[in-house]
């Protein structure tokens, strides 16, 4: 009988004996983590574009990367990052129309104005 | 068995409260070694104007770079900063007819300047997620099992002329 009742307490608990458990990560933090890291890596990228007048051919040229996204170049001015959405598809980030996230986040991150 | 069917209902109860001590422990020192990055490159930028491209060996003596559970990294990235455009129609511009003043050229020039961060990698979710209530969304992110927070400070500004 305790030993039932010492499984049933160890698989599911109550939430007086549980407590408030641990920590979790939400989808929405994880959404904007990717918004984050794509305004970074962008701006690495207009770092790179200053120094050497042309954009990079690949992320991997750049002294800082961050691995997971997709760069398309789509010409000498203009570039577009992707990262994975959480739940499935796709966050981009178009170097000519940044959505106003994207500026949200530089204004936060980067100190940059803001739209 | 009936000693081994108490301990085994001790144990269950007392378990939640096991784990939050351990995962408080762990918080505990990836909290006091990100601390320590950051105070090591708070010192570096106050004594040298520059962001340091290492921490590695300026880092307080108790707060290590890897800890069972979670490594720290110190990161370090460029920013673009465009000159705000003087406003002409400032006195300071003007001379005594009202007009710009000859010398006046706006040319502004874009700078380059150094941000630091601190990274922590860890395969455990709730740490990550410990590390972005401690510090708040304000400054640091979540991607994938990186949490990373940017630093405020900047350095001065960096040669932007190609390499």
């Amino acid at each position: 009988m305790l030993l039932a009742l010492a499984g049933y307490l160890a698989q599911l608990p109550p939430s007086w004996l549980a407590g408030p458990g641990l920590p979790r990560v939400a989808d929405t933090n994880r959404g904007a983590g990717a918004v984050a890291a794509l305004t970074l890596q962008a701006e690495q990228i207009r770092v790179y574009q200053l120094r050497n007048g042309s954009l990079p051919a690949t992320l991997e040229v750049m002294p800082a990367y961050h691995s997971g996204l997709r760069y398309v170049r789509s010409n000498n001015r203009v570039f577009q990052l992707l990262a994975p959405r959480p739940g499935g598809g796709v966050i981009l980030y178009d170097a000519a129309r940044p959505q106003e996230r994207f500026k949200a986040a530089a204004a936060k991150l980067l100190e940059k104005p803001g739209s | 068995m009936v000693i081994i069917a108490m301990l085994a209902f001790g144990l269950a109860v007392a378990y939640p409260r096991i784990r939050e001590r351990a995962f408080e422990g762990r918080l505990t020192q990836a909290i006091a070694n990100v601390n320590g990055v950051t105070t090591a490159a708070s010192t570096f930028l106050e004594a040298t104007g520059v962001l340091p491209a290492e921490i590695g060996g300026s880092v307080p003596a108790g707060h290590t770079m890897a800890s069972p559970g979670h490594i720290v990294q110190w990161e370090l990235w460029e920013v673009v900063v465009s000159p705000d455009i003087p406003d002409v129609a400032d006195d300071r511009f003007m001379n005594e007819n009202d007009l710009p003043l000859d010398s006046l050229t706006i040319r502004p020039v874009p700078t380059v300047h150094a941000i630091g961060g601190v990274s922590v990698h860890s395969p455990e979710p709730a740490l990550l997620a410990g590390l972005l209530q401690r510090y708040g969304a304000g400054l640091s992110f979540i991607r994938d099992t990186t949490w990373t927070m940017v630093l405020p400070a900047r350095s001065r500004p960096r040669p932007n002329s190609p390499n």
